[in-house]
């Protein structure tokens, strides 16, 4: 029936192997040995959600629970929506085909808030209630990943939120659902059953309150035994959990045609916007022997040319050079995904340029040292440019910047400063070769949002006609055609300020605004900004109020979550901000005291060496 | 060892692209551990080449493609070693090797035979049956045969330097009632161009 109807369908829209299943190395169980089915659902489309690692993880481990079949999901693309929609063929999984409401957890991550609109979507197209105060029965829909660490603005379409890793809790929720399912518990006994479970948050088992003049003073428990906050699970024994040993190979040419293993987990370097600094802590390494086996199983088993060693900062990794040259010595190229700005990176990605003329990437992140200083990149001027003379010697000839633009404190002198980096490095690049024929600076420059859990939470962002004038002008001074200025829609990072700032008053803007056809809302030829406005008016969320800065005592609508870092932290990272001064990694110098460590009893991080 | 295989493209896999064949050919080599000697320049590739490229949405059940191994090595493994990886729907037939002197797979393929499924039975129109190999217009030139048996239209293209008719394009010119029809790629053929021998998986020819 499924595959009947989809041979219509598949003629008549673009990339139709986005939606066939049938990759290498797909588990498919005799239906007969299935008995409880999990949908690993990407909220976005195939290419994107395919070389997503943490799913490739999941789905090996569910995979790996007899009688559980592990199927993915993704968002259709806008025209097979509409094909579906017409054939009423509903959202499927790409394993068996069977259809999303016959699963008994659909699972979202939520790497982006841009793509809530598509977890309304993906859930209508399956027949399945957007609202999960509506629904009936299972499926029960959960949520993990970066965006449940404020999971409010989307709790009124998640049953619950999984915060933190994922690894370990997976499997306890299934059993705990199919347990469920076995005594007979219905919908809301099974989600008081996980409400139980640490690290787990029942967004209908938690109430926001506000005081008596109306003002909100968090989130909590209806029911006395649960916990008042949520704490974060992290891996037991992140160094030897059991990595895959295969991973779906994508049919359809994914963003990277390479496999990736994560070397190392969490980040403490400490940068103040970043969010993924401070939710991943502690950091973790894991031993170069585990790597080198599990690196090159996988690349025999995905027949993949590339092994991408992943981690927030990959040339931090101890013993980064012997890995790069164990996966080299079978004849594979390795690529580091996130370099830093210094010469020892540069040498890195030397090592793995293997004959590629694609260009260095380096994050500065900003035009000045006061601002690199404000925001805790450790990065000094001198850095980029040995850098970047390490570079242009060795022969690369294009350099990728990324800036960040609208930061706290930033003045135009400071945005006058990207500009005169880049116009420094084209002259650095002069002196070394005579010429800047083949030289090309690429900048990416996106705008500042502030993201829950960073000492940043509490900073506004600035205003359109601010962050349009520090657009135009770097466009303007950087017009040669040596330079390449990418900058982000405005529109869109209010937006993503919007849904990750906001409370759970922002489900009703949300749903409004999928009624209206918002989706995809990250893709730019996607994005309505005024079909979004209507929703936001209608639903009496004024944007200003979750783009302005905060005061320092707001009760934020994420305290309920914890995620180890301690509130007292990112205040006292806020306020060294303010006054221009630097903290330095726990891993290579004193400890910070930021609180992971005695919040997960793990001993702090023993000092790595400088490189 | 320069090799010449064929094999299927069906069901889901009719949808994978060629651009994204190629890549799964690419994977599918290293899985088994079969090294292929790469080509040339700044950017090598392992050196396979295919005997035509086949539109994303056709079937096949007879496809050829050569590849260049870095040793030579049983052709049975080969195939036993490929057609453990394969994905449902591509099965690897015949595995022939040919001389290096041999002429590139892409010069060789003369006409394309596909089978072209129709909803509902129907009578050619005379257009096509009037059709002739050196007809005068631009698609008449490629109408090698079209035979039309209840359903199945039976349809010889032929491929002029490279260049072909696609199928669906007499489709919809004859019968633009229907929105959905299959096709299957069902041969490729060449001349016989005094090459001899010619090898066992190139044994279809017209003539
Ligand atoms: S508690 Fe100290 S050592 Fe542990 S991650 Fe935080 S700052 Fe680093």
């Amino acid at each position: 029936m499924h595959w009947h109807k989809l041979e219509r369908i598949l003629p008549h829209v673009q990339k139709p192997a986005r939606y066939i299943g049938n990759e290498l190395n797909t588990v498919i169980k005799p239906a007969e040995q299935v008995e409880f089915r999990f949908a690993l659902a990407f909220p976005d489309v195939y290419e994107i959600g395919t070389s997503y690692m943490g799913f490739h993880i999941l789905y090996d481990l569910l995979n790996k629970m007899p009688g559980v079949q592990a199927e993915r999901v993704f968002a259709p693309w806008p025209d097979m929506e509409a094909k579906m929609r017409e054939s009423a063929l509903p959202l499927y999984g790409l394993e068996t085909g069977t259809p999303l409401g016959d699963f008994d957890i659909i699972g979202f991550t939520l790497q982006h808030e841009l793509s809530y609109t598509n977890i309304l979507n993906m859930l209508d197209l399956a027949g399945i209630d957007p609202l999960a105060e509506r629904r009936e029965g299972l499926p029960l829909v959960i949520a993990g990943g970066p965006g449940a660490m404020n999971p409010e603005p989307v709790a009124d379409f998640i049953d619950a939120f999984v915060i933190g890793e994922g690894e370990e809790v997976v499997s306890e929720i299934v059993e705990a659902v199919r347990n469920g399912k076995v005594t007979g518990l219905d919908r809301s006994g099974m989600l008081r059953a996980l409400a139980s479970m640490t690290g787990i948050y029942v967004p209908r088992y938690y109430e926001r309150r506000n005081d008596a003049a109306g003002r909100f003073i968090g989130v909590f428990p209806v029911e006395p035994e649960l916990p008042q906050r949520i704490r974060k699970r992290i891996v037991r024994d992140f160094a030897d959990f059991p990595l895959p040993e295969k991973v779906v190979v994508p049919l359809v040419e994914s963003v990277h045609d390479r496999v990736s293993v994560e070397i190392c987990r969490g980040c403490a370097r400490g940068c103040r916007f970043c969010q993924a600094g401070m939710i991943y802590r502690p950091v973790r390494e894991r031993p170069l022997p585990v790597l080198v086996q599990q690196g090159l199983t996988l690349l025999r088993s995905a027949g993949s040319p590339e092994l991408g060693l992943s981690s927030l900062s990959s040339a931090d990794y101890s013993e980064i050079e012997d890995l790069i040259a164990a996966i080299q010595q079978e004849g594979h190229n390795v690529s580091l995904p996130s370099l830093r700005v210094d010469s020892y990176s540069v040498q890195l990605a030397e090592l793995t340029r293997a004959g590629k003329k694609t260009g260095l990437t380096l994050a500065p992140e900003a035009g000045s040292q006061r601002l690199r200083d404000v925001i805790n990149k450790n990065v000094r001027e001198e850095d980029i440019f040995t850098a970047a003379r390490a570079a242009f010697e060795n022969g690369w000839q294009t350099l990728k910047l990324y800036f960040m633009i609208g930061l706290p404190t930033e003045t135009e002198q400071d945005v006058q400063g990207i500009a005169d980096l880049a116009v420094a490095l084209e002259d650095l690049y002069r002196e070394i070769h005579g010429h800047t024929r083949r030289l090309k600076i690429n900048l990416g420059i996106s705008t500042f949002v502030p993201k829950p859990h960073t000492p940043f939470q509490w900073a506004g962002q600035m205003s359109k006609e601010e962050i349009e004038t520090r657009q135009n002008l770097l466009r303007e001074r950087l017009r040669s055609k040596k330079f390449k200025v990418q900058t982000g829609n405005w529109q869109e990072s209010r937006l993503e300020a919007v849904l990750a700032r906001g409370g759970r008053e922002l489900g009703r803007a949300i749903y409004l605004a999928w009624r209206k056809g918002c989706k995809f809302d990250a893709w730019s030829e996607h994005f309505r900004p005024d079909l979004w406005a209507q929703a936001l008016a209608e639903a009496g969320v004024d944007s200003e109020a979750y783009t302005g800065p905060w005061p320092l005592d707001a009760v934020l609508p994420w305290e309920h979550i914890d995620v180890g870092v301690s509130k007292d932290f990112l205040l006292r990272e806020y306020r060294r901000a303010l006054a221009g001064r630097t903290t330095p990694d726990c891993t290579f110098a004193a400890c910070s005291a930021c609180g992971v460590c005695p919040a997960f009893a793990v001993a702090p991080w023993q000092r790595r060496k400088s490189k | 060892m320069r090799v010449v295989l064929q094999y299927t493209k069906q069901g889901a896999m009719k949808y994978v692209s060629h651009l994204d064949f190629q890549r799964l050919w690419r994977r599918l080599f290293r899985m088994a551990d079969i090294a292929v000697a790469n080509t040339q320049g700044f950017n090598p590739l392992p050196r396979m080449r295919f005997a035509a490229p086949l539109p994303t949405g056709f079937a096949s059940c007879n496809e050829l493609m050569e590849v260049f191994l870095a040793a030579a090595m049983d052709l049975d493994e080969l195939l036993g070693q490929l057609n453990r990886f394969t994905p449902q729907g591509m099965d690897i037939l015949a595995a022939t090797p040919v001389p290096d002197s041999f002429p590139k797979l892409t010069a060789l393929v003369d006409a394309l035979e596909y089978s072209v499924e129709l909803p509902e039975c129907r009578v050619l129109p005379s257009a096509v049956e009037d059709c002739v190999p050196d007809g005068s217009t631009a698609w008449q030139q490629f109408v090698l045969a079209a035979e039309l048996h209840g359903r199945r239209w039976r349809l010889l293209l032929a491929s002029i330097e490279q260049k072909t008719l696609r199928p669906d394009v007499l489709v919809r010119q004859f019968f633009p009632e229907f929105d959905h029809v299959a096709i299957i790629r069902t041969g490729i053929f060449t001349r016989n161009r005094n090459i001899k021998p010619v090898p066992q998986g190139l044994s279809l020819l017209i003539d």
